[in-house]
């Protein structure tokens, strides 16, 4: 099982192998951004009376003026001493635009996450003990539906509904934003996170429902097959409890692959937002690519770019760890 | 650069010491009896704002300008007239372009000190500071040539204008305002630009924000709402027809809402109390919820056209190659625009809601747009006599027009993916286009990308583009017909200018010359009618030229919840009047029924 | 993709095994039902020219129609003659409502007429099959009057012939971009396998890098790399590349590891012995064993991709004007907003042709699945 002596090295390693990803990721990020033609300044030409002096000493205070390669090299020693460059749109370091959005995203994440899981594995395990029972087709017919609506849209007719039910039945609904507009700014602090808990609940299940959908078909599936074998029959013979034998051995086994899963789970939740929170107002990371996208905002990309790939390695390295945790029989090498 | 005409304003009542500024009772449709103060307005913006910092601000609306009273002068939203407001009086020379202003006494900063001739100087000197990079850096000066700004006392600041200039008083009212000496000079003198260019952040404590205007930052919360709340000195010196001080609302609350559709979400659920839809689908659902009394409130639909322009621009760089040398014949610019059907894009597009364009100048200013400038309008059958004309006599076997050399009658339109209006025109151009044979591509692509083939190339080289749909915005009410930017043909930098048919920095056309040489004619001309037919030749030159070919404008619509008052007059509701935070209403004016 | 996806079966399977995984997709009726309505599906895109009375872009700016409603069939006309009909419509812009209001024209009729073809009519003709040159309809009426089955778009262009065009368009994506993956996957998955060493590590870096840039940059920047005057058409392709590009990682990995695992084993070995190219042993005896892994990818990949197609429309770089797909269809009702839900329905109908087409996919990708797993066989 696990020890300190045998982790710690591991995951020194796997940061250490994790470092090409990262500058060539980056790097990448880097040049499409800077291929398109254009750049931040361009958008001063909507402004009939800005002249082209003052463009070019812009141009020049941000450094556009010089070779990509270059930018990227004094953007990567930035990087490394903390400084994740100048916003173009803010006119402030992205160290101070960034954290706010971020969080933002983690909170639909976390909550995510929590629900992803609390919901798909009881749920899977549920169908898998009383298979094609009437819940089990009734969650297996839902979870078609919720796979084959796009998301984007999905949220369009739950606002409408939500929208629906506020006006014919005067019910407060949470629509969009991050927090009501309503409350009085000097609340207690519970009181704001219940706030900003409610607004985020809409959101957040339309954004799992898909991985909900998946992950409880495949743990349903997973749970059957471990129900099936052997040691699992041995158990059952033996007078071993059924309770006993599908929590404490069959979903054990069965869960695996889904805590290997769990890895692409965050990034993969950071990206899927997208549509999301744009729909709902939520001022998450999303928004804020999207307006950096327009705008050629570089090192806000940038940012974002290395905060998804650092993401992508904790993740990793989590559902790595995890499964040592669950199953004896993987190993570090 | 209207903004500040709505902000706050004055009267050109007797001057006694201290005499505060009185909002003239024809600016809102509510008598001083029927107010009640307090309460909170709730307006909704389609970005996150991104600096507190009047000095560094370029995006619009930005909240400085929400934040700040105003200037010298004031343009009354009802008579179109200047009247003093931060000045008591003011004195005009004789050769019209020297201005002597007299500072209105006891008016304060938000957190009391007094506002002196100091206030205006600090703010011209660091908006004239080229390494500040301040957005009006360029108001400063006209053709080139800086305005000057000075004090003569302590209650008196001088303007001298390089030549006599109409537009002289848009700008001692909407460009340079005052801003705090005791804040910005210590930091200017010890750090220079540097140290004022990081000022007043986003994240700044909001008490470190002083503020001439009747509000002041409370907080910001960031990507939420900026918080405001009254300025308690700004009723000192601001006071309604029967001598309430202004403004009447406690705060004012400004939630971001980044997506249009979200913003019509918040509206319908009553979240916000005005509301402007942008499109006939947003209206319609307005007006719906209004009708099954979802919502309690008041609908201005088509309040006025928009103070926008769409056009097609051609690239007229050269007359190099087959297609420029076509582009820069103005028959084929003719011929193009008699195959715009500007009736369909308006039933299509605008579903209704608009109205055909056929000059420069916003239909808004409806006393400015020339009669008569219809001449190319949509004729599929004038269109091929032109093109004939032109030498495309026979169709190839794709029904595309061949003239005797064999070039096809093809190019390429691009506009932003951004906008579905403009890719909607574009649609109808393109297929009005292919009935007549001629075959026009379209491209959607990013604005900046769009923009940045409209720049000009290094050394004046061509562009690479054929056709672009674009649009103008902004211009102030007393000479609307362009902009120096705009019609400027020589000494043109690399970029920054919108001169967009021809970057090529020589005059090509004797039109070109002009419209240049009419416009300095007009920007001299104090007499209104005189300058008025100016502007009509500069639109005739125009439409007969087509160097903007012009498609159609839309209509503005206004919505509000019925608690929220003190709107401008009826007659004063329109696009120019209207501010995009708090629609066609005065903030300082506006108050909020129980 | 949060399609699940099985562990892979190792052992190389005969042709009777074949019948055996077919009879028992046979047994699963979901899969049937899925195979049905994909049958359906892809018919309805093959005949799309047949079956849609209009052309793919056909409308009007001179008798303007936007948003109409499906146009009522009439059965019986006054003099009592039975037949389906429909009734001129009048458009009016109501100015109380900011809505298209339309009223029948009962004075003029139309026939609904079957089997006319429709010669000289601009974007009526269409190639039957992919080849047979025609204008022949299914049904179709005579200007004036128009059939509008499920209503019309914003330029009075009829929906349900820009649903049967924009079929085939949805149906192809995610067919051609799953195996344009699957080819990719396959390659590179392979090369890193069978080589090791430094082409494996920089393959896997690639893939790594791939997944861990947030795809929607990747999507958007990638789009504006690209020409400005390619044809549309061209677009759509470019689409279908950004999106193999994107997602062939996560089967390049799998293959690679199967390969690792499988090049240890005697046959590999021996063949390897023998002389055999590196080519051969991979095409001939390391891709095979992935086969079974492969059928069922495909079929779950499809239906991602399919939802993929319509996200990209959503942020308006999927496919554009003049053709149409099931994702650029329904971005006109979300565009539309609460106004698509409220008073324009139909145009909500792309969404129904999206969930019908992931949901068969799901059920065929599912039976596959079962079909192929011995434990699961009933």
């Amino acid at each position: 099982m696990l020890s300190e002596v045998s982790v710690l090295p591991y995951i020194f390693r796997r940061i250490l192998q994790f470092i090409p990803t990262f500058l060539l990721a980056t790097l990448l990020a880097f040049f499409i951004v800077q291929l398109a033609p254009g750049d931040f300044l361009s958008q001063l030409k909507e402004n009939p009376s800005v002249r082209p002096e003052t463009v070019e000493r812009l141009r020049k205070e941000f450094g556009l003026d010089q070779p990509i390669i270059v930018q990227y090299f004094y953007w990567l020693k930035n990087f490394v001493m903390g400084n994740l460059g100048q916003s173009f749109q803010y006119k402030r370091p992205v160290n101070e635009v960034l954290p706010g959005p971020f969080m933002n995203s983690l909170i639909l994440v976390i909550i995510g996450t929590v629900l992803h899981f609390a919901v798909s594995i009881p749920v899977g395990v549920y169908s898998a003990v009383r298979p094609y029972s009437t819940a089990d087709k009734t969650f297996t017919f839902l979870s078609y539906i919720f796979l084959g609506i796009p998301s984007f849209f999905f949220a369009l007719l739950v606002i409408w509904g939500m929208l629906k039910l506020q006006q014919n039945f005067g019910w407060d609904m949470p629509l969009g934003n991050k927090t009501s507009s309503k409350l009085p700014t000097d609340i207690s602090w519970w009181r704001s996170a219940w706030d900003v808990f409610i607004h985020a609940l809409a959101p957040t299940i339309i954004l799992v429902l898909r991985g909900i959908s998946s992950e409880s078909r495949f743990i349903r599936g997973q749970l059957l097959e471990v129900l099936g074998q052997d040691y699992v029959r041995t158990a059952r013979a033996k007078g071993v409890a059924e309770n006993q034998v599908v929590y404490k051995h069959a979903l054990r086994t069965a869960l695996i692959p889904t805590i290997a899963g769990l890895g692409g789970l965050l990034p993969a939740l950071i990206g899927g937002a997208g549509f999301i929170e744009v729909v709902f107002n939520w001022p998450g990371l999303t928004p804020l690519q999207l307006t950096a996208l327009g705008n050629q905002d570089i090192y806000i990309l940038q940012a974002v770019t290395a905060v998804a790939t650092l993401l992508y390695l904790v993740g990793n390295l989590l559902s790595d760890v995890l499964l040592s945790v669950i199953d004896p029989r993987i190993r570090y090498h | 650069m209207k903004k500040a005409l709505f902000v706050a304003m004055a009267m050109t009542l007797g001057s006694s010491l201290a005499a505060p500024f009185v909002y003239p009772a024809s600016w809102t449709t509510n008598k001083p009896s029927e107010v009640q103060t307090g309460g909170t307005l709730r307006t909704v913006n389609l970005q996150d704002f991104k600096t507190l910092n009047p000095f560094v601000s370029s995006e619009s609306p930005n909240l400085p300008d929400s934040l700040t009273a105003g200037s010298f002068l004031t343009q009354d939203p009802v008579t179109d007239e200047f009247i003093p407001y931060m000045a008591e009086k003011y004195t005009q020379s004789a050769d019209k372009r020297t201005f002597t202003f007299t500072i209105r006494k006891g008016m304060k900063w938000s957190d009391g000190k007094p506002i002196t001739a100091d206030d205006w100087i600090t703010s011209y000197t660091i908006h004239s500071d080229k390494n500040v990079g301040s957005n009006i850096y360029d108001y400063m000066s006209i053709n080139n040539q800086p305005i000057k700004v000075t004090k003569v006392d302590a209650d008196t600041v001088r303007v001298v204008f390089p030549k006599a200039d109409v537009t002289a008083l848009e700008w001692v009212s909407g460009i340079l305002y005052p801003e705090p000496t005791h804040v910005f000079m210590p930091v200017y003198k010890s750090k220079g630009a540097d140290g004022i260019k990081n000022m007043w952040t986003i994240s700044t404590d909001p008490k470190d924000i002083v503020t001439s205007g009747s509000f002041m930052l409370d907080r910001y919360q960031r990507g939420e709402r900026a918080i405001l709340k009254k300025n308690p000195y700004f009723g000192e010196w601001n006071k309604d027809s029967a001598g309430k001080p202004l403004p009447y609302l406690d705060g004012v609350q400004i939630n971001i809402v980044a997506d249009a559709n979200a913003q019509l979400t918040q509206f319908l659920a009553g979240n916000i109390d005005v509301y402007s839809p942008g499109d006939r689908d947003k209206l319609a659902q307005v007006k719906a919820a209004m009708d099954a009394k979802k919502i309690n409130g008041v609908l201005i639909p088509n309040a006025s056209a928009r103070a926008s322009s769409d056009f097609v621009v051609f690239n007229l760089d050269d007359s190099a190659t087959y297609k420029t040398k076509l582009f820069s014949n103005p028959k084929f610019r003719q011929a193009f625009s008699m195959i715009v059907n500007r009736d369909a894009m308006v039933d299509l597009t605008l579903g209704g809601l608009g109205a055909p364009t056929y000059t420069g100048v916003y239909p808004v200013y409806k006393d400015w747009v020339a009669s008569g400038v219809d001449k190319y309008k949509f004729n599929p059958a004038g269109a091929i006599k032109l093109l004939n004309e032109l030498g495309f006599t026979k169709k190839g076997p794709d029904g595309v027009l061949v003239d005797k050399n064999g070039n096809k009658l093809e190019f390429t339109l691009i506009t932003n993916a951004e906008n579905t209006r403009r890719q909607g025109f574009a649609k109808i151009i393109q297929d009005e286009a292919k009935k007549i044979g001629m075959k026009v591509n379209t491209s959607f692509i990013a604005f900046n990308q769009m923009t940045t083939m409209l720049d000009a190339k290094d050394n004046f080289g061509r562009r690479n583009f054929d056709a672009i749909l674009i649009g103008l915005t902004g211009g102030g009410k007393v000479f609307p017909v362009s902009g120096p930017s705009v019609i400027e043909c020589s000494g043109l930098g690399e970029g920054g200018n919108l001169h967009m048919f021809n970057q090529s920095n020589k005059c090509r056309f004797p039109f070109e010359t002009q419209t240049i040489n009419l416009y300095w004619k007009g920007r001299a001309e104090f007499n209104l009618a005189a300058r008025k037919a100016i502007a009509n030749q500069m639109q005739k030159i125009e439409a007969e030229q087509q160097p903007y070919v012009q498609l159609a404008a839309q209509t503005v619509h206004f919505a509000w919840t019925a608690r929220t008052q003190g709107e401008l007059p009826r007659a004063a509701v329109n696009s120019l009047n209207a501010s995009t935070l708090y629609g066609p209403r005065i903030l300082d004016l506006t108050w909020i029924k129980r | 993709m949060t399609t699940t996806v099985p562990t892979p079966v190792r052992k190389p399977r005969s042709q009777s095994q074949w019948s055996i995984v077919w009879s028992q997709f046979k047994r699963n009726p979901l899969a049937r039902v899925g195979l049905g309505l994909l049958g359906l599906l892809y018919l309805m895109a093959i005949l799309a020219g047949f079956l849609a009375p209009y052309g793919l872009t056909e409308y009007s700016t001179t008798d303007r129609i936007s948003w109409a409603p499906p146009t009522p069939i009439h059965w019986r006309d006054a003099q009592g003659h039975f037949g389906p009909y429909v009734n001129g419509i009048r458009r009016d812009i109501d100015m109380e409502t900011f809505r298209d209001k339309y009223v029948e024209d009962t004075s003029v009729t139309c026939p609904v007429k079957f089997f006319q073809t429709h010669p000289g009519m601009e974007g009526r003709t269409y190639r039957f099959l992919g080849f047979i040159p025609t204008s022949l309809k299914l049904f179709s009426v005579d200007a004036p009057c128009k059939l509008y089955l499920w209503g019309s778009d914003s330029y009075g262009r009829d929906q349900f012939s820009r649903v049967m065009y924009g079929s085939q368009i949805s149906l192809s994506i995610g067919i051609i971009a799953s195996v344009l993956t699957v080819i990719l996957g396959l390659i590179m998955g392979g090369i890193a396998g069978y080589f090791r060493g430094l082409t494996d590590t920089l393959i896997m870096r690639m893939v790594e890098v791939l997944s861990a840039i947030p795809e929607l940059f990747l999507l958007i920047t990638l789009r504006a790399l690209f020409p400005l005057n390619a044809d549309p058409i061209l677009v759509f392709y470019i689409v279908i590349g950004i999106l193999a590009v994107i997602g062939w990682g996560g089967l390049a990995r799998i293959v690679r590891g199967q390969i690792l695992s499988s090049r240890e084993q005697d046959y590999v070995q021996a063949a390897t012995a023998l002389g055999a190219s590196d080519t051969r042993i991979i095409a001939k005896h390391l891709l095979p064993n992935t086969a079974t892994y492969i059928i069922i990818f495909l079929s779950l990949a499809i239906p991602g991709f399919i939802l993929s197609e319509s996200g990209l429309s959503f942020i308006g770089i999927g496919i554009v004007e003049p053709y149409a797909s099931w994702g650029s269809l329904l971005k006109v009702a979300q565009d539309g907003g609460f106004e698509s839900l409220d008073a324009r329905p139909w145009t909500l109908i792309p969404g129904v042709f999206i969930v019908l087409a992931v949901l068969a996919w799901q059920f065929v990708g599912d039976g596959l699945r079962d079909a192929f797993d011995p434990r699961r066989r009933r």
